[in-house]
């Protein structure tokens, strides 16, 4: 999915950030869930020991296995030194601290297995329900996937003072209640509950990075491959495979992110869905997405993220935008509009009635909105209604909106293309618009 | 719930493979784990080397080892246990046994 950097700065980032989330998880299985703290060090002390090591000597052969074996000798001298006055996972706190069974326990939480095992228990711990729901967006971004505070603070658009007081609040929080943020995969009637709180956690981190709101697009396209890369993980473990909203979520991120790379130009620019070149859409990735689709439809019940992936998917399969079958599409937001009953879908239903009914249409449903202080400040409402008055032929009022909507757009790429479309509203419309 | 400590005697002058310790280390892990079941508590193996008998104040400590090397402490575990029948069922099946001899003592609670 990612391709590996030659440039050897870029090469250790790349590698520490995406070693960074296996080393904490499994640090933390070892020393307990109120030890969090603990295992970031460690994850530290060893990050700045490679960085030491491989500026005189060179990047070893196995940087991945050299990181873990450095984590792991500095963890039994961890355990080792501190023994008497601290205490590690429960359930392995004897075993870490009698000559007799230390090594061979170690040894075997180093297994492959036991390192993917606590990435999905990290994952349950980092989405509980019981942390407000900001906190479990950065604390994800920063124990499984390795952002620093300052790639947090701007892939969620805020301030570094603001993630590290989140994370702060957080981590107090695991650390006083760690007998109910407990560091354990959820079992019985308890486990669906959490995992879509999981779920919408990867929904959530996803969106911020697919909605281009920032202006960071490499961070931005990691965090979109960071949410996939945990959905996978629970994907591949017996315990969380095989729920049908898992695989629909699933579907939807990569029949999303099938059109990353089409959906910008090469200034970084939004490039909006009918003028994408569909042959830079990621075949491999639309498949996969149809799979998982497949997979999710083993389910009693359409959850919104079946319904985003059919409409996702009706993009993907439309060999081009004319025969995009919009009736369909209409169907879907109407049943998503019914089971999430929010602003923002209204205003896809809206457009995409547009598509199906006429300009006409799409224009009375969406000056309804305009009451719904959720959208007031939101750049789309505006740019479509911009939009539809440009196919009417009001050029007047598309003006007016696509200012409106300018104002509004917090992204570069955003503006970029409102100011394309504004420019094109200044010339006569074009002859083969849709209406 | 009483605790006993388990002294292991003998000790072991075959020098066996990485292999056959690995194999010997894996099979008490799973006794602790499986057999043990969270009643284990503590415990270390014993150097064989450094080692010092003190019989009085001023007489000469001595040397080890001061028995047939049967009879030597070659380690010891404490476990957690209802009484000594289960204590004595618990360390039957540990894979210490055999070549070595093992001891079973209940702990005297505190007053």
């Amino acid at each position: 999915m990612s391709t590996e950097p030659r440039d050897p700065r870029k090469l250790i980032d790349h590698l520490f950030r995406h070693q960074s989330g296996r080393m904490v998880a499994i640090l933390t299985r070892l020393f307990g869930i109120h030890n969090l703290e603990l295992a970031e060090d460690v994850l530290q002390d060893t990050l700045h020991e490679a960085l030491r090591s491989w500026g005189t000597a060179g990047i070893p052969d196995n940087p991945e296995g050299w990181l873990m074996v450095v984590a792991k000798r500095k963890a039994i001298n961890i355990i080792k030194r501190e023994k008497f006055y601290r205490s590690f996972a429960g359930d392995m706190d004897t075993l870490l601290k009698s000559e007799w069974t230390a090594a061979y326990t170690m040894d075997q939480v180093f297994l492959e297995d036991e390192i993917r095992d606590s990435q999905l228990r990290m994952i349950f711990t980092c989405c509980h329900p019981d942390l407000p729901a900001e906190a479990r967006v950065a604390l994800t971004l920063k124990t499984l996937c390795g952002f620093s505070i300052a790639e947090i603070g701007a892939a969620l658009l805020t301030s570094e003072a603001n993630i590290q007081k989140r994370l702060y609040r957080a981590k107090e929080k695991i650390r006083s209640e760690n007998k109910i943020i407990d560091f354990s995969v959820p079992a019985g009637g308890l486990l669906r509950e959490r995992l879509d709180v999981v779920l919408l956690v990867l929904y959530l981190l996803f969106n911020e990075g697919y909605s281009a709101t920032g202006d960071n697009p490499v961070l931005r396209k990691d965090l979109c491959l960071e949410a996939m890369r945990l959905g996978m993980l629970l994907t591949e473990h017996s315990s969380t495979s095989g729920y049908p909203p898992l695989y629909a979520l699933m579907a939807l991120l990569c029949l999303h992110a099938a059109r990353f790379d089409a959906r910008l130009d090469p200034n970084n620019a939004l490039v909006i869905l009918q003028d994408q070149d569909r042959n830079n859409w990621d075949a491999a990735l639309i498949d996969r997405g149809m799979q998982f689709l497949a997979l999710s439809a083993r389910g009693g019940s359409a959850t919104a993220y079946h319904l985003e992936a059919a409409i996702a998917a009706e993009h993907c399969l439309a060999p081009d935008f004319a025969s995009t079958d919009w009736n369909k599409i209409h169907g879907y937001y109407t049943a998503l509009a019914q089971l999430k009953p929010s602003s923002v879908i209204r205003l896809n239903l809206a457009i995409a009635t547009g598509k199906k009914d006429g300009p006409r249409a799409a224009i009375t449903l969406l000056h309804e909105l305009e009451q719904h202080k959720a959208l007031e400040n939101y750049y789309l409402l505006y740019a479509s209604l911009g939009e539809f008055y440009c196919q009417i032929g009001d050029r007047h009022h598309a003006t007016d909106y696509f200012l409106q909507a300018k104002t509004l757009a917090r992204s570069p790429g955003i503006r970029e293309l409102l100011d394309r479309k504004l420019s094109a509203t200044q010339t006569p419309p074009h002859p083969d618009t849709h209406s | 719930m009483n605790q006993f400590l388990i002294i292991v005697r003998g000790s072991d002058h075959t020098a066996a493979s990485p292999e056959k310790l690995q194999a010997r280390m894996a099979a008490f892990n799973e006794w602790v784990q499986k057999v043990l079941n969270g009643r284990f508590v503590g415990g270390a193996p014993l150097e064989d080397g450094d080692a010092r008998l003190l019989k009085s104040k001023t007489e000469m400590a001595t040397d080890g080892p001061f028995l047939e090397s049967k009879e030597m402490i070659s380690g010891y575990m404490i476990i957690n246990a209802d009484d000594i029948e289960e204590a004595t069922r618990l360390t039957r099946e540990c894979p210490l046994l055999g070549e070595f001899r093992l001891e079973v003592r209940r702990l005297k609670p505190m007053a």
